[in-house]
């Protein structure tokens, strides 16, 4: 095949297509690497790979390095790449090494997939969606029909939720969806800061405030000027903080440290707590008229025990971005893990989720997911249900028994008692299912 | 003030999100000459422990190549000023720093020639301060 002909093949393609030399400079640069990339090919020849491509891999997983010291083909590595308005671009890579007509290695080509429609597809799953967060549960759908009015609002939100729910996840979402996208988002840790440190932190100092004030710093209400401000564990905040926080929300001036004139605020302000401020406004320990002003809207969200229906959509997109990070191709989630995951309470909510996978993705020597993966607490708890199976007396009288054969009835009853439809969307395999609905006592209409 | 370099080899490195260490150097803003101090190793894969680890030992502004929105979030919320889209050998780009041409071209990842774009991103405290 002549070059003219490899030329063309190469621009017809949709896989981006680009060859180094021995320096790491690009020496050809097809159409679609233009597109991927957002970088013209006239401007890419001659520079280093990594500062066109810049992907996660360059650094310290170079796919073409692998083939170079190797001499060995590399065949759809994963990782992804920050185009020039900052999104991460998920992409599969291949490598090669390019030789001429006597067999003399003269550099390496690198092909790669953007995988953004695959992933995109993958998130259309979830039944219903806004920005970031999916579910398929009703008990979160409340919350997610409330998000498109409340995003284009500036009203103060209170989130609420055990720890580990996602509640700043969730205050990034209503930012992004917000007209204020284009602001910054700052998030303040209210319970990491000690109270004299918090106050400086949140409305900065003016030079000489105090000993070592050397110059004037801003706090994080001036950082979050037509952005958001998303105060996490409000509830840990001090009375007298509280009548500060109060004056800021009631008239949107505050003082920095040392300051003699206010400064205004324009910054939304989003709060989330994993207490009950209502019982500490009863106990005198959260100011009432804050709690009014922070309580215009209250989103909860639910703990995963309570939206099981959720877990294979969090654990696939959990499993594709620690396959991600961790170079890793991992398929799938052994339908027992899934059993396990039912079975299990989740004290830790979704981080809890998160890190569990996380783990299981570290560990495993295979491409799927097993029981020997995940931690031991969570695991063990697949052999209590097997002995509750065998105790069906005891065990229906348990509350992780009734919640998860109210979990499969759900399922099944979406789905018209369709077998194979709810095992998908459970995550687990058919005869896994007749297994669930044996044990839990369900029968088919 | 510290200033940290995000670093890889001998050059500024190509993406933050994945960058494994960092030149600490002490400066008096931007414009004035930069004293390195230490190259020091920050989290690859988490960039809110990038963001600890520097704020933490006193830095205030960070200079590296690309960054994704995410992550340009975590460093814009630690109160750092970012100066992001920058490639070159770092001691070209400590001397532009010094020399406050570090928004000329040169020092431009490819596709991000145009200074007033990458000005576009130099946010957080201090923000706009060096126009």
């Amino acid at each position: 095949m002549d070059s003219i002909s490899t030329e063309a093949i190469l621009e017809s393609i949709s896989d981006g297509v680009f060859t180094v030399d021995h320096d790491w400079r690009i020496t050809s640069f097809n159409r679609a690497a233009e597109q991927i990339t957002g970088i013209p090919r006239e401007q890419a020849i001659g520079l280093f790979c990594s500062e066109v491509f810049k992907s996660s891999m360059c650094e310290r997983q170079c796919p073409l390095a692998k083939t170079f010291e190797t001499g060995k083909a590399v065949i759809d590595q994963g990782g992804f790449i920050v185009d020039l308005k900052g999104n991460k671009v998920p992409v599969s890579v291949s490598t090669a090494l390019l030789k001429d007509s006597n067999g003399n290695v003269i550099g390496g080509a690198e092909t790669f997939r953007d995988l953004s429609e695959i992933e995109q597809l993958k998130k259309l799953r979830a039944r219903t969606r806004f920005g970031a967060i999916g579910s398929n549960s009703p008990a979160m759908r409340s919350v997610i029909d409330m998000l498109p009015a409340i995003s284009k609002s500036s009203g103060t939100i209170l989130i609420t939720g055990e720890t580990g729910t996602g509640k700043e996840v969730l205050a990034r979402t209503i930012h992004q969806e917000s007209p204020r996208k284009n602001g910054p988002f700052v998030a303040v840790n209210c319970a990491a800061l000690p109270e004299a440190l918090l106050e400086s932190e949140l409305f900065g100092y003016r030079k000489g405030a105090f000993t070592g004030a050397d110059k004037d710093k801003a706090g994080r209400f001036a950082l979050a000027q037509n952005g958001t401000l998303f105060l996490d564990e409000i509830a840990d905040i001090s009375l007298a903080m509280q009548v500060k926080l109060l004056r800021v929300l009631q008239e949107q001036e505050y003082e920095p440290l040392g300051a003699t004139k206010s400064l205004k605020s324009n910054a939304r302000i989003l709060c989330a707590t994993h207490r009950n401020l209502e019982q500490m406004v009863s106990i005198g320990t959260f100011r009432q008229d804050l709690y009014y002003r922070i309580h215009v809207i209250e989103l909860h969200i639910p703990p995963l025990r309570e939206r099981l229906e959720d877990l294979p959509l969090l654990a696939q997109e959990f499993l594709d971005q620690f396959n991600v990070l961790e170079n890793r191709r991992i398929s799938s989630i052994d339908s027992a893990v899934f059993e396990a995951f039912y079975a299990y309470d989740w004290p830790g909510n979704i981080r809890e989720l998160e890190n569990a996978i996380e783990r299981a993705v570290v560990l495993c020597r295979g491409t799927s997911i097993t029981l020997s993966d995940i931690p031991k607490e969570i695991a063990q708890d697949t052999g209590l249900s097997a002995q509750r199976n065998l105790e069906p007396s005891r065990a229906s009288h348990s509350p992780t028994f009734t919640a998860q054969r109210d979990v499969l009835l759900e399922v099944l009853e979406r789905n018209d008692y369709h077998i194979a439809t709810s095992a998908n969307e459970l995550g687990m395999h058919r005869a896994t299912l007749y297994r669930q609905l044996k044990r839990y006592h369900i029968t088919l209409p | 003030m510290k200033v940290a370099f995000a670093v890889w080899r001998d050059r500024i490195a190509v993406l933050f999100d994945s960058a494994g260490s960092c030149l600490i150097a002490e400066t008096n803003g931007f414009g004035a000459p930069v004293e390195p101090l230490e190259t020091i190793n920050i989290p690859v894969d988490s960039c809110t422990q990038k963001v600890n680890v520097l704020t933490s030992i006193g830095v205030r502004a960070l200079v590296c190549g690309a960054i994704s929105k995410q992550c340009e979030a975590q460093v814009v919320s630690g109160g750092l000023e970012l100066h992001a889209y920058v490639a070159g050998d770092i001691t070209a780009v400590m001397h532009a720093w010094s020399t406050k041409t570090l928004l000329h071209s040169e020092y431009s990842m490819p596709g991000c020639a145009c200074p007033r774009r990458r000005c576009m991103r130099r946010r957080g405290r201090g923000a706009g301060r060096f126009e």
